[in-house]
C-alpha cells in the first residue's frame, strides 16, 4: 500500500485529502505544519508528499526543500496544494523542487487523478 | 469520485471558530504594541485558512471578506503600511461580525449577510486609507469561493513543460525512494543538505499528534471504565470474605487488576481533561471591551495556562469567571486619574492564575484596584435588612457581598449590576462541587479564589454510617474526625446544639436528621464527629461511625431519578450498595460559624 504524507495547517483541508486517498486505497499521515511534516517524514517511508504552502513553524517550500535534502526524499514526488497559484510562486516551487502544484478548493476526482498519475 | 463535503463542514466550523478566537488574541498582543512579524503573521495565516475552507465549501462572503483580511495583513507583514489602534479594533469587530455569520451558515442559512458585505467594505476600505499601499486591482479578484474547482493543470507539472531535465529526474515516481535511479540527483543538493541541516529543530520538536473524538465516545468509555471500576472493587471485596485469600496467585492477580484498573481509569479521565488556556484565551477580548466600555486602563496578566481541568468544568467555568473579571473592572479597578492621585500607576493589573492544589484546582482572579469597602457593605446589609455589625470581623463582612440580592454598586452600570451577583457565581461554582472565597484590602485590591474538584465523574469520599446506612462525605470538606467527650456538647434553646473543637464552637449537624431517618428507639451508638468546612463555614457532624475512605464513580440523581434536597450524587459502593453521597455545602450554607459568631457575641 502506498504512503502519502498531507501536510496542511487547517484540519479541513487534511481531512477532505485523507477521506478522498483514503477512499481509493491508500495510507495517508497528515501533519499539521512544515516542522511535523518533515518528523513524519522522518519516521515514515512516504511515496507522496502533498504540502500546503502557508503553515505555521515551517511552510511548504522550506518543507520541500529540506526533504529534497535528505537521501530517501531525492526522488519523492512532491506536491504543493496551495491557493495561490502565481507565476512567482510557481518558480518559487520549482526551485524548491516540488514535482507539481493543484490549486485550493480542489476537486476529489481530479486530487486523485493525479495522485494516481504521479504513483502510478 | 463523489464525495459528501458535508462530512467536513463540522470541521471547518470547529476550525474557523479556533481561528478566530487566534486573530481575536493576536489583536490583543497588536494592542500592546506587539507588532513583530510573528503576530502579523499568525493573522495572516487565520485569514488565509479560513479562507481557504470558506472557498471549499462555497461560503463566497465568508472568503471574500477573510480574502481582504488576508490582503491587508500581507501588506502589514511586509512592511507596506502600520498597524494601529484602529487595525485592532476592525479585527475584533470583523472577528464578530465572522462569527455571527459563522453562526448563520450553521443554522443553514445561506442568504447574503449584509453585514459581511458591510464589513468586507470596511476592511477593503481601511486598507485603501490606512493600511497599506493602494492597490489597483478589485480585492476579490482571486476567485475566491468557486466550490470545488478542478483547476490542476497538466502543462503545470513543472518537469514536463519547462525542463526537460527535470522531466528525467521526475521520470520514477513509482520506484521506492532509495532506489538506484534516485542517484540521479539535481544540482545544489549539497546546498540542499546544508539547508535540512539548518532546519530549524524541526526533527527535536515534540510529537503532537492528535485525533478529534465526539465527546459521546468518551463519556461512554468513562462510564464503562467507572462501572469497571465497581465490578472490580465488588470482586475484590468477595474475594476477601472467600477462604480463597490463603491462595497467593489470586491475591496477587487481584492486586494486579486492582492496580491497572486504577491506572486505566486515570488514563481515561486524563482524556477529558484540557488545559485553561482554552478559558483563559477568551478573557483579553473581554477586558479589552469592558475597560475600554467604562474608560479604565487595565492590563490582562494571566498564568497557569497549561493546568488542566475537566472539559465540561471548563465549559461551565466560563460565565461565573467572565463575572467575576467584569466586577474586578466596573468595582475594583479605579479611573485612571483616580489611580494617579492614588499614588498607584495609571494602568490597572487584573490576573488570572490557574494552580493544581491536591485533588483540585485552583483559580484566583486578582485586582490592584481599590479593595471592598468595609462601611459601604455594612449600610448595605442594613439597608437591606442583613445581620450586620460592626463587630463582624473583615472576613464576615465581605461574606456578606455573596448574599442574595447584595450589590454595592452606586448606580446599576450595563455591566456588572444586570441583577447578577456574586451569590450567582458562588452557586455556579458550588453546582461544579467547588467553593468561592475572597480576600480584599482596601486601597490595595481584591482575589477572588475559586477551587473546583479537577473532574465531576470521581470523588474521593469518607464512607460514613447512621443506623444501618451508608453515605459518602466528599473527602476535600472533610477537615478532621473525632470522638466528642460527654461533655463537649452544649444543647442551646432554639439554636442548634455546639459541640467545642480546640475553643471554637460549632454547630453540630445530625446525620439522622439530614437524612430524615425515623426514630427506631434503638440505643444509639456514642457518635463520632466531623468537621466539615466549605466557603469558610465550618460544622461539625455527628455520625454512628466511619467506614473508610474510598474513590467512587459519581452517578448523576438528577438524569437516573429527581433532584433530592442535601443529596449530591449516588454512587455504588464496592459491595454492591448504593449510597447517596452528601451535599455538604447545603447543610453548612443554612447553619455555619457565622451563626454561632452572633450566638456568642
Amino acid at each position: 500500500m502506498k504512503t502519502i504524507l498531507a501536510v496542511d495547517d487547517s484540519a479541513t483541508m487534511r481531512e477532505m485529502v485523507s477521506f478522498v486517498l483514503e477512499s481509493a486505497g491508500y495510507r495517508v499521515i497528515e501533519a499539521e505544519d512544515g516542522a511535523q511534516g518533515l518528523d513524519r517524514a522522518h519516521a515514515n517511508a512516504c511515496d507522496l508528499v502533498i504540502t500546503d504552502q502557508n503553515m505555521p513553524n515551517m511552510d511548504g517550500l522550506t518543507l520541500v526543500r529540506s526533504l529534497r535534502g535528505m537521501h530517501d526524499y531525492r526522488s519523492v514526488p512532491i506536491l504543493l496544494l496551495t491557493t495561490e497559484s502565481s507565476d512567482g510562486m510557481k518558480q518559487q516551487g520549482r526551485a524548491a523542487g516540488a514535482t507539481g502544484w493543484l490549486v485550493k478548493p480542489f476537486d476529489p476526482a481530479t486530487l486523485l487523478q493525479v495522485v494516481q498519475k504521479v504513483l502510478r | 469520485m463523489a464525495i459528501d463535503l458535508n462530512r467536513f463542514i463540522a470541521t471547518f466550523f470547529d476550525e474557523a471558530q479556533e481561528h478566530l478566537e487566534s486573530i481575536e488574541e493576536k489583536a490583543m498582543l497588536l494592542d500592546a504594541g506587539r507588532h513583530d512579524p510573528e503576530v502579523l503573521n499568525a493573522i495572516f495565516r487565520a485569514a488565509h485558512s479560513i479562507k481557504g475552507g470558506s472557498g471549499t465549501f462555497g461560503f463566497t462572503q465568508l472568503a471574500e471578506a477573510t480574502h481582504v483580511m488576508e490582503t491587508l495583513f500581507d501588506d502589514l507583514r511586509k512592511g507596506r503600511g502600520q498597524a494601529g489602534a484602529g487595525t485592532v479594533r476592525l479585527l475584533l469587530d470583523a472577528c464578530d461580525v465572522f462569527k455571527a455569520h459563522l453562526a448563520r451558515l450553521k443554522a443553514g442559512e445561506r442568504g447574503t449577510d449584509a453585514a459581511m458585505t458591510q464589513m468586507r467594505n470596511r476592511i477593503a476600505g481601511y486598507r485603501d486609507a490606512e493600511g497599506a499601499t493602494p492597490h489597483a486591482a478589485p480585492v476579490a479578484a482571486n476567485e475566491p469561493a468557486r466550490p470545488t474547482v478542478a483547476r490542476v493543470h497538466e502543462e503545470s507539472f513543472f518537469g514536463a513543460a519547462a525542463d526537460g531535465a527535470a522531466a528525467d529526474s521526475f521520470g520514477f515516481f513509482d520506484e521506492a525512494p532509495g532506489s538506484p535511479e534516485a542517484t540521479t540527483v539535481r544540482p545544489q543538493d549539497s546546498a540542499k543538505s546544508a539547508l535540512l541541516d539548518a532546519a530549524p529543530a524541526a526533527p527535536a520538536r515534540a510529537e503532537q499528534s492528535s485525533i478529534r473524538v465526539s465527546v459521546e465516545k468518551i463519556d461512554r468509555i468513562v462510564n464503562l471504565v467507572g462501572e469497571l471500576v465497581i465490578a472490580q472493587a465488588m470482586m475484590q471485596q468477595s474475594v476477601g470474605r472467600m477462604s480463597a485469600k490463603d491462595d497467593d496467585r489470586l491475591d496477587h492477580s487481584l492486586s494486579t487488576l486492582d492496580r491497572n484498573t486504577r491506572e486505566l481509569q486515570q488514563a481515561v479521565m486524563s482524556i477529558r481533561m484540557m488545559p485553561m488556556e482554552f478559558v483563559f484565551s477568551r478573557f483579553p477580548r473581554l477586558v479589552y471591551d469592558v475597560s475600554a466600555q467604562l474608560g479604565r486602563k487595565v492590563t490582562l496578566r494571566t498564568s497557569g495556562h497549561e493546568t488542566e481541568l475537566d472539559k465540561e468544568l471548563i465549559e461551565l467555568l466560563v460565565d461565573p469567571l467572565m463575572h467575576v473579571v467584569r466586577n474586578a473592572i466596573d468595582h475594583g479597578i479605579e479611573s485612571p486619574r483616580e489611580r494617579i492621585a492614588a499614588g498607584k500607576p495609571e494602568t490597572g493589573t487584573v490576573g488570572m492564575r490557574a494552580t493544581h492544589r491536591g485533588g483540585s484546582v485552583i483559580i484566583e482572579v486578582s485586582d490592584d484596584g481599590r479593595g471592598l469597602d468595609r462601611e459601604r457593605i455594612l449600610a448595605k446589609a442594613r439597608e437591606l435588612g442583613m445581620p450586620a455589625d460592626e463587630s463582624m470581623s473583615d472576613e464576615e463582612v465581605f461574606e456578606l457581598v455573596f448574599e442574595a440580592g447584595f450589590s454595592t454598586a452606586r448606580e446599576v452600570t450595563s455591566l456588572s449590576g444586570r441583577g447578577v451577583g456574586m451569590d450567582v457565581v458562588r452557586r455556579n461554582i458550588a453546582a461544579l462541587g467547588g467553593t468561592v472565597s475572597l480576600a480584599s484590602a482596601r486601597g490595595e485590591g481584591t482575589v477572588i479564589t475559586i477551587q473546583l474538584p479537577l473532574t465531576l465523574a470521581v470523588l474521593d469520599g469518607m464512607i460514613v454510617t447512621v443506623a444501618d446506612e451508608q453515605y459518602i462525605v466528599p473527602i476535600e470538606f472533610v477537615a478532621e474526625a473525632f470522638k466528642p467527650r460527654a461533655g463537649d456538647i452544649k444543647n442551646i434553646v432554639n439554636q442548634p446544639s455546639l459541640v467545642a473543637v480546640r475553643g471554637e464552637h460549632l454547630p453540630i449537624v445530625r446525620l439522622e436528621d439530614v437524612v430524615q431517618l425515623p426514630p427506631t428507639g434503638q440505643p444509639r451508638p456514642e457518635p463520632l464527629c466531623l468537621v466539615v468546612e466549605v466557603d469558610n463555614r465550618r460544622a461539625a457532624l455527628l455520625v454512628d461511625s466511619l467506614v473508610g475512605q474510598q474513590q467512587l464513580v459519581v452517578k448523576s440523581l438528577d438524569d437516573n431519578l429527581h433532584r433530592v434536597p442535601g443529596m449530591a450524587g449516588a454512587t455504588i459502593l464496592g459491595d454492591g450498595c448504593v449510597a447517596l453521597i452528601l451535599d455538604v455545602s447545603a447543610f453548612t450554607r443554612n447553619i455555619g460559624t457565622r451563626a454561632v459568631a452572633k450566638a456568642w457575641a
